[in-house]
């Protein structure tokens, strides 16, 4: 090796060494460095500042779901009422029948969502009335319960229920009585003829009892399980058409709130365009409107609901 | 003769071009490693926390549903206002283990609930004193207290229903110990395959400056005037194909010398001619007096043929006469004669004294005086005698052409310095246009009228000096005359 390649050498290596170390030692630290200035991942809806000097009105309904769901569910309700009336609607979650039906007789709610099955038995202690109702997806104020099973399930029929186990939602539910009450009756079964039948508080419990395989057949309503008709499980039988959940009020209070409450939710469903925007985080029961609703509508869960023998465990 | 070439450096700088190979192909290879590497690593960094983030964030919202559960439980019943949202940090933090801290404050940013209370005070809430109205927030930052920590910030809404803000801390420090993980993975990785790239270079270098090496002393060991071929590679590689070249280039060499030898010995032979035409007057005038004795020799016998002692004189004198006539035309033969004799050592005053003989008829032609100095017992030289003749010949006769009526020519031969002998041809003639100095060794230029010369005399003479390693100089003065000046190693014929 020459003189100069030696003197190349020698002086490269002193300047490439030291600077590969370096520039290591750069990377290391800019790698380890991992501090991130905060990120925004998400932007809610923005809150309106005037709304907490409105007077404020309570909506109760019975907690079927995780507060949490019932939130999602229904805030958007109140928010939307909150914003299209003088009044500042808050939710207020019974966590059953009785608790919900305690609060509008105590006059802590101004309305009630119940179910109709539950409307029908309290028209018949107390002066309440349904105010209005929610419209299904065919633009009818009705809906249907469901007795349902896996789509991997052999049963074909609701004969073929005899000897199985059944999933129901709350007794105060027209869905837990629907079955017992007619559906069996015409098949000339009864509760008796199953191996269990159990009643869940919640709607979507049956639904995740069933898809669980816990339990080989459930009834909830249909609009709960539309999504997964046709896939993860199949429909055995239908219930006729009855009138959807009322929101009910007492007969004589709060007749402003009531009647502000009432325009605010009719006016939902006269623009198709504006109704889609508007419900889209809506609780699926309410995506469709309201109609204002009466008594009479309800007649034929009266009808349809008679007293059966029955064998549940608590 | 052709001499080759001697080196006394290394023949062939392969150390050199080996470290340029390895250094340069080095150096962008590490550059390039060290590239692809902190790509890899910057790629796999984004993964590493994009992955972590997107976990911590993803429990952070669903503890969120217990949180607004216990929160939405606790507005609905006084009751159960106490307790339930703290036992929920706690166990989410006990089973999670990576959980640094957890804080709820409301709207108003006062603190609900934290993990771990006694550490309440120094969760960093008050930095964020706007983000309770915004969406869910992340940073990565180092705090004082928690070291590295991921924080995120959700806030605690439903639709346009907020209950404030849930601020969680994880550990990052995972984070951290994995890029250093891979830091290093990352750079032993590059460390190995570098060193193995640069030795596998290092191997295929040394094959290559090898091979030249080989084909450099190959071609320093070539003789041009002896046909020996540097023997080829087999490597069947660029270098074999070099070789290959080189050999075909040497063929070619090997024709162009032949045919330059023949050209030089054509373009010599002209030349000698041409001197001989220069010096035909001279030739005749030495041929003719004889002739012209012999002539009135055989008149006067013719005339008195019975003169016996008259005729016996006369013959004598023609004898005389036809020896001095053989004797020039044995001087032209002599100096005329096509193939030199080649190696062999001649005393050059002895040779400048016969060529000298030979034009002095010539010079006499012009009165012109030929002064000699040519010491005998000089070193001899290794040249062959026709072609040093010829030199001097050329060397004479340019004088003579160049000097006047009764001009001088002085011929000195000597040594010169401990190695070499020199014959010096001086003149008092006109002398040499300073401008034509520099091309009088040109071939055909000449400053003669056109046919008193060929413009080869001094070329072929130069030619002719170097080609034995020898020096032809000229110094010359206007209107004082030139010196040409021939230098020669003694003894220096191989």
């Amino acid at each position: 090796m020459s003189h100069t390649s030696k003197w190349k050498w020698t002086t490269i290596l002193t300047i490439a060494t030291p600077a590969v170390l370096a520039l290591t030692v750069l990377f290391y630290v800019i790698v380890m460095d991992i501090e991130r200035q905060t990120v925004i991942l998400g932007t809610p809806d923005p809150i309106d500042p005037t709304a907490q000097f409105k007077p404020v009105a309570y909506v109760g309904v019975v907690s079927r779901y995780p507060p949490t769901i019932m939130y999602r569910g229904y805030q958007p309700i109140m928010d939307y009422l909150t914003a299209n009336t003088p009044y500042r609607f808050e939710l207020v979650l019974g966590k059953d029948y009785q608790e919900a039906l305690r609060l509008l007789l105590s006059r802590r709610v101004s309305a009630v969502f119940l179910g109709s099955y539950q409307y029908v038995r309290a028209h018949t202690e107390h002066r309440i009335v349904p105010v209005l109702k929610p419209l299904n997806e065919y633009r009818q104020p009705l809906s249907r319960s469901v007795l349902f099973v896996r789509s991997s399930s052999s049963m074909r029929a609701v004969a073929d229920l005899a000897g199985k186990t059944l999933a129901l939602p709350s007794s105060e539910s027209f869905s837990a009585h629907w079955p017992i009450d007619e559906l069996f009756a015409q098949q000339k079964m009864s509760a008796n003829d199953l191996a269990r039948v159990h009643n869940f508080a919640h709607h979507h419990t049956v639904i995740a009892q069933v898809m669980n395989g816990s339990f080989e057949a459930g009834v909830t309503r249909e609009y709960l399980v539309r999504d997964l008709l046709g896939k993860e499980i199949r429909a055995i039988a239908f219930s006729d058409p009855i009138p959807s959940s009322p929101l009910v009020a007492l007969a004589d209070h709060h007749t402003e709130i009531i009647r502000a409450m009432t325009e605010a939710l009719l006016r939902v469903n006269q623009d198709e365009r504006t109704r889609l925007e508007l419900t889209q985080h809506w609780d699926a029961e309410f995506v469709n409107g309201f109609v204002t609703a009466n008594d009479a509508d309800y007649e034929i869960i009266r009808r349809m609901t008679q007293p059966a023998r029955r064998k549940t465990t608590p | 003769m052709i001499r080759r070439a001697h080196h006394t450096e290394p023949v062939f700088a392969h150390s050199t071009l080996r470290a340029r190979i390895l250094l340069f192909t080095g150096i962008v290879l590490i550059l390039l490693l060290l590239v692809i590497s902190q790509v890899l690593l910057y790629q796999w960094r984004s993964v590493i926390i994009s992955k972590q983030e997107e976990s911590v964030v993803a429990v952070s919202k669903t503890f969120m549903v217990t949180v607004l559960d216990a929160l939405i439980r606790e507005d609905q019943s006084a009751s159960a206002r106490e307790g339930m949202l703290q036992t929920s940090i706690d166990d989410f933090m006990r089973s999670l283990g990576n959980v640094k801290y957890v804080a709820i404050v409301d709207d108003r940013q006062r603190l609900i609930a934290a993990g771990p209370p006694l550490l309440a005070d120094a969760i960093p809430l008050t930095e964020r004193p706007r983000l309770s109205s915004d969406g869910l927030a992340l940073r990565i930052t180092e705090d004082s207290t928690f070291s590295w920590v991921i924080d995120v910030h959700i806030p605690l809404r439903v639709a346009r229903k907020s209950w404030g803000s849930a601020v969680f801390g994880y550990d990052a420090s995972p984070i951290r110990d994995e890029l250093r993980r891979l830091f290093f993975f990352l750079f032993v990785t590059t460390v190995i395959v570098s060193g193995a790239t640069l030795i596998v270079l290092y191997v295929l270098a040394s094959r290559l400056t090898r091979s030249l090496n080989r084909l450099v002393k190959e071609m320093d060991n070539v003789d041009l005037d002896r046909e020996v071929r540097p023997s080829a590679t087999d490597s069947g590689d660029d270098v074999a194909f070099l070789f290959q070249r080189f050999d075909a280039m040497q063929r070619r060499i090997d024709q162009s010398r032949i045919q330059l030898e023949n050209a030089q010995r054509q373009v010599f032979q002209a030349e000698k001619l041409a001197s001989i035409g220069r010096l035909a007057s001279g030739v005749a005038h030495q041929v003719n007096n004889p002739l012209h004795g012999i002539r009135a020799c055989l008149y006067a016998i013719e005339k008195e043929p019975e003169n016996t002692g008259q005729t016996r004189e006369y013959l004598g004198l023609i004898g005389e006469a036809i020896a001095n006539i053989e004797a020039v035309v044995q001087k032209l033969l002599g100096f005329a004669r096509q193939q030199p004799a080649q190696g062999s050592m001649i005393d050059i005053s002895a040779s400048a004294r016969k060529v000298a003989s030979l034009v002095d008829v010539r010079l006499r032609e012009k009165s012109v005086r030929l002064a000699l100095d040519l010491p005998e017992g000089l070193p001899p030289v290794a040249i062959d005698h026709q072609l040093f003749q010829e030199v001097v010949m050329n060397l004479l006769l340019n004088s003579f052409d160049a000097v006047g009526q009764r001009g001088t020519i002085a011929v000195t031969t000597g040594v010169h310095g401990a190695d070499a002998v020199f014959l010096a041809v001086r003149d008092n003639g006109v002398g040499i246009q300073p401008e034509d100095l520099d091309r009088i060794f040109e071939p055909f230029y000449t400053t003669k009228d056109i046919g008193q010369g060929t413009g080869l005399g001094l070329s072929v003479s130069q030619s002719i000096i170097e080609q034995h390693g020898g020096t032809l100089l000229v110094q010359s003065a206007m209107g004082q005359g030139s010196t040409f000046t021939v230098i020669l190693p003694r003894g220096s014929a191989e």
